[in-house]
């Protein structure tokens, strides 16, 4: 028996083993690597032996940056409108699709779509529709005498943020539909039709059976995306390289140009290891909050 | 059962792993095994000797053209190997390099040890991989030239044979093509505003706009994200960016006088609202389309001759500040250059020469968009085109107006690659178009010129 | 009855709602569609979505496919995303056992570290990734994009599996071992059939992400004949010269596989993704 226990036991290693290197190779090592970078000057265009460990300056620089807290700033707007929208219209949608109507299917296979799209085809789509002269958008509202001269999308400061966060809600209200549709049908139906028999309106049965049962869906699906919006960097730079003149730049882009185009991967890394303390904050608030919920 | 699927499956990924194994990496020039008579050789007859070893030298064009230009590229490569250049057995190996991220394929290509023997790509490379120690010197191609050929040689001219040396006088690029850009107009818009004189400076070009505004067709578009507008603006004015002595003259009297010009246009509506989000691509379409007057872009071989008809070149404006030969007009020069690291020195340099001296198919059916540097392969490729060689005389010609983008400074330099690659210079103007302060924009430029400095330690 | 005809009424509106939405929604990628089956030459001058009848032209698609080496880069993009595939489903399958059957310290700490790699922000990997890559010459190899693709969702991934076996009943294991299997015979012939909607589900969704990868992909695979499609794509984009026609068609070509797990494989899709969000 006790051989038995040991074999089982080496067999569990065995197994975990792959997922242990892949973490450590593919995560946790560039982890460590990239913290270590920002502690130095290290660029991309200067020979391994020329960097110098230059301790928080990097850290020091990114605070003294003028511009720091605007970018700062439209990342969070960035991704807290990003989830608030997309997740208010994916709950419409997914009461909607649980309703029990012809070609659901196909609705909610259409919806799907714009999550499995690569960002390249994403951005090569929406600069297409959304050119100020010949682009699609512009001409139809045009025509239809919504507006009297072409939106400039791209051009505009205030309509490029508009529009880096209009394709973020494109591409993420799939995923909110999936999630709290599924979550939708789990809610038992008798609930509801206890509730109606009781006389109760529907935004009584929404407040007392539909947001409870999507409770523990919306916790997750929010944290997720927030997270993932928060550091999204190819489906900006596609669209607008973060401009124009910086109006939509982000945390990320900016890792991207300090690094790749500027060279400084010293500095890049700094402004990534902010982000990434940002993140710990976050995840830990979001935890005690949800831990505090619980004991309720 | 299931315990051969894991294994076909684990065998499969196996296989897979190993044929991309050997499946990457082009690059470095090899031996091949000498072969007998090779495939595809011209007429003579000759016996081929048995220690006719294959060499293979190999080019890395960035695609310079259309779609088209791969497909250009491998035709002159077949031909410069049946060619047998110098009566050796030299394959010409060609690839095409796109655009996007082409810093970091070259880059890695380099510190990996994958790079070819020569390329073609951004005017920056030559003095940046000149600076990493692997710039071979081309000095005895133009010795070639400049006794076999002299005149060949003199088309070249001094300024673009001095642009591409380092300061010790180590020619470290083959200049072949012009970079730059000119003011294209429309005609039939120009003529429905009566138009009949044609600008010369920039207040007949405020007139002109005023015009055209008039008749309800939007004045100029530019591609305000590229370095290009704002050289041109300044240049013009007989202005340039960094003195000599590193002084940044980015807020220098005659940028300011340029920047408050434009800022004019832009309140009186004679610029594109679309500017600042504009791509080449977007402004020649509206010219085309007669939905601008006027732009600034490359050498309008982007359009079709018959389109061409219609349109016209502008001479470079006087700024306010200069007069017609103090204004200056900014472009860049392509270059070819080749890495010391070859296995093959010698072949890469006779391979060179032969490239350069035959790549007119790059433009004829590659659709190459820079402007030919010598006047006879301009002739040879463009013959007749009214329209071009208008372009060609105003923006190329060496007429003592026209100055490298990196005036006063005779060679490049690998700062000046950054500074103009990072695109420093554009952000005054950029605010512009964005609604914002220009002087703002100034201060980044000079606070970012200023780093650049410190990382090369320059002018310290 | 008015019972009825209020549900009728209803379900009449929600249809609407649904159309305008999904219509909305579908208009980038129906403009895509419609570009792409345009006359090369009369793409520039359209001005609806689909082309006016007359102007459908297959032109874009040979071109792209003919003139190009799109092609290449589409078997590219296949061989790396299925290899991708193939390793990152093996190492979640085997390695999300162990999470959900095992404990201990070695197991605690591959979840906690699991739970860390969840705040990572990506760009903070990708530039130790990349000189790595340069370090160990995988670039320009096949085998480095792999590698870096395969570890795509591998927090996620892991999760997955691992809650879905946790859903495996322990009694089946310990029949088997009573039996005299070996543990890995357990694992293969008892475990592993009662979670292969999860295996297709992460499998989907490794080859999903691999095939739209664009950051590594552009710097990992820098050679012409070895770009992945999302990379080649920005071939149609010369010198800012964008043939948009050429470029919807390789759009187009490019969401092809997406499609398919789309409409056939719909199913395990919306399964990761649920499951995921119901354990929380």
């Amino acid at each position: 028996m006790k051989t038995k226990n040991r074999s089982v036991k080496w067999f569990g290693i065995w197994m975990m083993l792959p997922g242990f290197l892949m973490i450590i190779l593919l995560k946790i090592y560039p982890i460590v690597e990239g913290i270590s970078y920002s502690f130095t000057n290290r660029r991309l265009d200067r020979p391994v032996n020329s960097i110098e460990f230059t301790g928080l300056q990097n850290f020091i620089s990114v605070f003294q940056d003028k511009k720091i807290l605007g970018t700062v700033g439209f990342t969070l707007a960035y991704a807290v409108l990003i989830v608030l929208l997309s997740y208010t219209i994916g709950l419409g949608l997914a009461m909607l699709l649980n309703r029990d109507i012809k070609g659901r299917g196909i609705y909610r296979t259409l919806i799907l779509l714009p999550w499995v799209i690569s960002n390249t085809v994403t951005a090569a789509n929406f600069r297409w529709i959304l050119n100020d002269r010949y682009g699609i958008v512009n001409r139809s509202l045009i025509q239809l005498g919504i507006i009297d001269k072409p939106i400039q999308f791209f051009a505009n400061r205030d309509m490029a943020k508009v529009m880096v966060i209009s394709v973020g809600i494109w591409k993420t209200i799939p995923f909110m539909v999936i999630v709290i549709l599924a979550a939708l049908q789990s809610i038992p139906l008798e609930y509801y039709e206890a509730a109606e028999i009781d006389g109760a309106s529907f935004w009584g049965r929404f407040r007392y059976i539909t947001m409870p049962g999507i409770k523990a869906v919306t916790v997750m699906a929010t944290t997720l995306q927030f997270i993932w919006n928060f550091n999204n960097f190819e489906s900006i730079w596609l669209l607008t390289s973060g401009g124009p003149s910086d109006a939509t730049m982000t945390l990320p882009v900016k890792i991207y140009e300090e690094a790749f185009l500027k060279n400084k991967i010293g500095y890049a890394s700094a402004i990534a290891v902010v982000v990434m303390l940002f993140m710990i904050v976050f995840t830990y608030v979001r935890f005690r909050i949800s831990a505090k919920a619980n004991k309720d | 059962m299931k315990k051969k699927k894991a294994v076909l499956v684990a065998v499969a990924a196996a296989v897979t792993l190993l044929s991309a194994c050997t499946n990457g990496g082009v690059g470095k020039t090899e031996n091949v095994a000498p072969e007998s008579t090779a495939a595809g050789e011209a007429n003579t007859g000759e016996t081929v000797t048995a220690s006719d070893e294959e060499i293979i030298v190999t080019i890395w064009e960035a695609q310079w053209g259309t779609e088209n230009y791969e497909d250009a590229l491998k035709k002159l490569a077949e031909e410069a190997t049946a060619a047998r250049i110098d009566g050796k057995n030299i394959k010409v190996e060609v690839q095409c390099i796109p655009w996007d991220n082409y810093y970091e394929t070259f880059m890695t290509a380099y510190t990996t040890g994958t790079n070819p023997d020569i390329a073609a790509q951004a005017s920056t490379a030559p003095a940046q991989y000149n600076d990493l120690g692997v710039a071979m010197d081309l000095s005895s191609i133009l010795a070639a030239w400049k006794a076999e050929t002299p005149e060949f040689y003199n088309e070249i001219g001094e300024t673009a044979i001095r642009f591409e040396q380092d300061a010790e006088g180590k020619q470290i690029g083959l200049p072949f093509a012009i970079d730059g850009t000119g003011l294209i107009y429309n005609k039939t818009v120009f003529e429905n505003a009566g138009i009949t004189e044609i600008p010369a400076n920039y207040d007949e070009l405020t007139e002109a706009a005023a015009k055209i505004a008039a008749t309800g067709v939007t004045p100029y578009a530019f591609r305000a994200n590229h370095c290009s507008l704002s050289n041109f603006l300044i240049f013009s004015n007989g202005g340039y960016n960094i003195s000599l002595d590193y002084e940044i003259l980015l807020d220098d009297e005659k940028v300011i006088h340029m920047l408050d010009l434009m800022q004019g246009w832009w309140d009186n509506g004679y610029v594109a609202e679309g500017t600042a989000g504009y791509s080449a691509d977007d402004i020649r379409k509206m010219l085309l389309n007669g939905d601008v007057g006027m732009i600034i872009s490359n050498i309008p071989t982007w359009a079709s001759a018959e389109q061409r008809a219609n349109l016209g070149i502008l001479p470079v404006p006087i700024g306010p500040d200069a007069t017609e030969e103090t204004k200056h007009n900014s472009m860049s020069y392509q270059a070819y250059y080749a890495y010391n690291t070859s296995d093959h020195p010698e072949e890469t340099l006779a391979v060179l020469k032969w490239w350069y001296e035959h790549n007119d198919i790059l433009y004829t059916e590659g659709g190459n968009s820079t402007v030919p540097l010598r006047a006879s392969q301009f002739d040879a490729v463009f013959r007749g085109d009214e329209v071009l060689q208008a372009f060609f005389d105003e923006y190329v010609d060496n007429n003592g107006c026209q100055t490298t983008f990196v005036y006063p400074f005779e060679h490049f330099e690998t700062w000046y690659g950054i500074f103009d690659g990072n695109k420093v210079n554009t952000k005054a103007l950029m605010n512009i178009f964005t609604g914002k302060d220009y002087r703002l924009g100034l201060e980044e430029s000079i606070a970012e010129t200023k780093e650049i400095f410190e990382a090369y330690g320059i002018g310290q | 009855m008015t019972r009825k005809r209020k549900k009728t009424s209803v379900n009449i509106l929600t249809h609407m709602v649904l159309i305008a939405v999904v219509c909305v929604m579908m208009l980038p990628l129906m403009s895509m569609v419609g570009t792409a089956f345009t006359k090369h030459d009369a793409v520039a001058s359209s001005t609806t979505i689909f082309p006016a009848p007359g102007e459908w032209s297959l032109e874009n698609f040979t071109g792209v496919l003919r003139k190009t080496n799109y092609g290449k880069n589409m078997i590219v993009s296949a061989v790396v995303s299925v290899s991708a595939t193939i390793l990152g489903a093996l190492v979640s399958t085997f390695s999300g056992y162990a999470l959900s059957k095992f404990k201990g310290p070695f197991y605690t700490l591959n979840l906690s570290l699991m739970l860390l790699m969840q705040m990572f922000p990506g760009m903070l990997i990708t530039i130790p990734l990349f000189l790595m890559a340069i370090k160990l010459g995988l670039v320009n190899h096949l085998s480095g994009l792999i590698l870096v693709h395969l570890g795509g969702n591998l927090g996620f991934n892991l999760m997955m599996m691992k809650s879905f076996y946790d859903g495996t009943p322990v009694e089946i294991e310990e029949a088997g071992r009573v039996d005299g299997a070996t543990n890995f015979q357990v694992f293969v012939k008892l475990v592993l059939p009662l979670v292969k909607p999860g295996i297709a589900t992460i499998s989907i969704m490794v080859f999903l992400n691999s095939w739209n990868e664009y950051t590594m992909s552009s710097l990992l695979l820098r050679n012409n004949s070895l770009q992945t499609l999302t990379v080649g794509m920005t071939k149609f984009q010369s010198l800012d010269i964008i043939d948009w026609g050429y470029l919807m068609a390789a759009s187009t070509l490019a969401v092809i596989p997406a499609l398919f797990f789309m409409f056939f494989a719909q199913k395990y899709l919306v399964q990761g993704l649920t499951s995921g969000a119901i354990k929380g």
